[in-house]
């Protein structure tokens, strides 16, 4: 029995660190390749596992501390500061508007059963289709009202693709506390509307917290919408990345993997703030109280 | 303070008729027990004198005030919920206070300050009151719900099943503290409650309510000792009422519909113990079991396969499979009608 269950923890360790090596290799490859000089980045006939001679000069490059490019000649700009100040904008600016709507809409839903039992599906559906198949139609009403390469025509799109995420996790919120909470506010006074900023809002803000940190590392990490509708007015960081590369070293993998990381900064940082109410608010829905 | 009528009150959810035309009237000052099992409609009554819902039929009059079309927070009642539904992001003064800092014109600070000092007091939170309410115990949570209601100084108290959380001591203590505080004030209270010593010990009136119907109001003796139907004498009563087929015992029983059967009643505790031959015996059973509850036991007994409960004294108990002779008092006998289930006048005298 004994030799057994040493066998059995032994697997299981092994199985950690194999899943573990999966997940993380990738993360560990991006900060190696951060630091690396270009020569090392992509070597023919060789793999440069740590960096031989470390650099941070692709850390200075996209975060525009270098004025000229030292390393080759360079036809667009490599400064990342303007794409990552947009792409704050937009994801900020989208997950408001996915809140305020999804917020006010999961409450509806889940107290007076706005819309019927269907509803809370068909909203889900809106998520059924992949952004490529609805972005080209996006692009043309977006061009139609003026709107393209705009920071509302991002809020916008960002705001309605993220609107089924905020109503689903809020609902479920709603749903656990009990409706005498806002009855109890409403009889010693207040409005329905005052009951639930006044007492109903506050008692799932561990909900709305995470609700929010999910659907702004949703919009911050958009590819795909960004780069149709965006040129260069409201470029976003991601479209960006995928922008760096030039005719003489091809992709440019160290200001690449040296912009990746920065840009798991925010949502990293974001989630350490409120990891309090983090872990409250992503497991409440599932105990039963 | 106020008094209550409910005038044909109606209640429909889609197809389910939550409350049925119910008629209850109290004066001002007056403790009304809504009592029933769960489903039978009490809670949304509840509601719908607070407000929260509003009747499909039917009116509620605040002494000569209609009501359904006035807000729940401008009726002026305080409503204690069964989950408490504190509010756990405030302080206890905060929660206290709440009510007062919602209210337009807002007191002044050292008023509602002072109201909080107050109310704290009552309900015996004084020293707790900047403690966060999510690190209450049940018991004080449940404090807190009674001094946030308290505070607005409600002209009605609505009390839905306050106490079914907590504990058995504290529910007590709780019970007798709010008897208290109604005597006091003289307070209109309404109490939900499915708890029928809950009821009978506390409230001046009584309306048991059963599938969304009222089936008697009433006094709390009346309703214990005159029950207007087979429902109602089950429902109420900690030891349960005895039904027997009144055709198969040997006492003079009315009549029911068109000279159809009728059901007997007899309450545990009226039931007379005595020898198995003694003459005085209606019947003689035998005994299934006995729960000694201290002061008095419960004797479970079987009779041509009716279980019969009765009362018995410490002193006396019998053994298991004794049979012994159950004496009927005549006056204390109950008939109901197999048909409408609704009591047949019978001999009961107080």
């Amino acid at each position: 029995m004994e030799g057994h269950s040493t066998l059995k923890a032994f697997g299981r360790v092994t199985a950690i660190v194999l899943i573990g090596i999966l997940f993380l290799f990738p993360l560990y490859w991006m900060i190696t390749m951060s630091f690396k000089p270009q020569s090392e980045w992509n070597p023919i006939g060789k793999t440069i596992w740590w960096p031989q001679n470390p650099t941070l000069d692709n850390y200075k490059q996209v975060l525009g501390l270098t004025n000229q490019n030292t390393q080759f000649f360079q036809a667009s700009s490599t400064d990342a500061t303007q794409p990552i100040i947009h792409s704050f904008i937009a994801a900020g600016g989208g997950t408001i508007l996915a809140l305020v709507a999804g917020v006010l809409a999961a409450y509806g839903i889940a107290r007076f059963r706005a819309g019927g039992k269907m509803l809370p599906f068909q909203i889900l559906q809106l998520r059924m289709f992949p952004p490529v198949a609805i972005i080209i139609p996006l692009l043309i009403m977006l061009a139609y009202i003026h709107l393209f390469d705009t920071f509302w025509g991002l809020w916008l799109v960002y705001g309605a693709v993220t609107f089924a995420f905020v109503v689903w996790l809020m609902r479920s919120f709603f749903q656990e506390l009990p409706r005498e909470i806002g009855e109890a506010a409403i009889v010693d006074g207040c409005s329905q509307w005052g009951a639930f900023f006044k007492a109903v809002l506050p008692n799932v803000k561990g909900g709305l917290a995470a609700t929010a940190l999910f659907v702004f590392i949703l919009n911050w990490s958009d590819f795909v919408i960004a780069l149709v509708l965006t040129t260069d007015k409201t470029t976003t960081a991601p479209v960006f990345l995928n922008s760096l590369q030039s005719a003489a070293a091809g992709q440019e993998y160290g200001p690449q993997a040296a912009l990746g990381l920065i840009l798991i900064l925010p949502p990293a940082i974001l989630g350490l703030a409120i990891q309090r109410y983090l872990v409250r608010g992503l497991t409440f829905g599932a105990i039963k109280r | 303070m106020a008094s209550i009528r409910l005038d044909q009150l109606t209640k429909d959810f889609g197809g389910l008729l939550a409350v049925d035309h119910v008629d209850v009237e109290i004066e001002d000052g007056t403790f009304l027990a809504l009592l029933g099992p769960s489903g039978c409609g009490k809670t949304t009554t509840m509601n719908m004198i607070a407000g929260l819902e509003t009747p499909t039929s039917g009116e509620i009059y605040f002494g000569d005030r209609p009501m359904s079309r006035v807000p729940p927070g401008k009726r002026s009642v305080g409503f204690v919920f069964q989950n408490y539904a504190i509010f756990t992001h405030m302080t206890v003064a905060q929660n206290l206070s709440f009510g007062l800092r919602v209210r337009k014109p807002r007191p002044s600070k050292t008023e509602i300050d002072s109201e909080v000092k107050r109310v704290a007091e009552v309900v015996g939170l004084g020293s707790m009151l900047q403690r966060k309410a999510s690190r209450l115990s049940v018991n004080d949570m449940q404090k807190v719900a009674l001094g946030r209601s308290m505070i607005v100084k409600p002209s009605i108290f609505l009390l839905d099943e306050p106490f079914s959380n907590l504990d058995a001591a504290f529910r007590a203590y709780m019970r007798a503290e709010l008897k208290h505080i109604q005597h006091e004030i003289g307070q209109t209270m309404v109490y939900v409650t499915h708890d029928q010593v809950e009821a009978m010990g506390m409230a001046d009136q009584i309306a048991v309510m059963n599938l969304g119907e009222l089936q008697q109001f009433a006094p709390p003796l009346e309703i214990y000792n005159r029950p207007s139907n087979k429902f109602v004498a089950g429902f109420v009563g900690s030891t349960r009422i005895n039904f027997l087929p009144a055709e198969k015992v040997a006492v003079p029983a009315p009549k029911g519909t068109d000279g159809g059967s009728v059901t007997l009643a007899i309450r545990p505790e009226y039931i007379g113990l005595v020898d198995p031959g003694s003459a005085e015996a209606t019947i003689t059973a035998k005994v299934d079991l006995v729960e000694p509850l201290g002061a008095t036991d419960v004797i479970h007994l079987s009779w041509n396969r009716y279980d019969i409960r009765a009362i018995g004294r410490p002193g006396a108990r019998p053994r298991i499979g004794d049979n012994i002779g159950l004496v009927f008092p005549f006056r204390h006998l109950l008939f109901f009608d197999d048909q409408t289930h609704e009591a047949v006048n019978g001999p009961y005298q107080a």
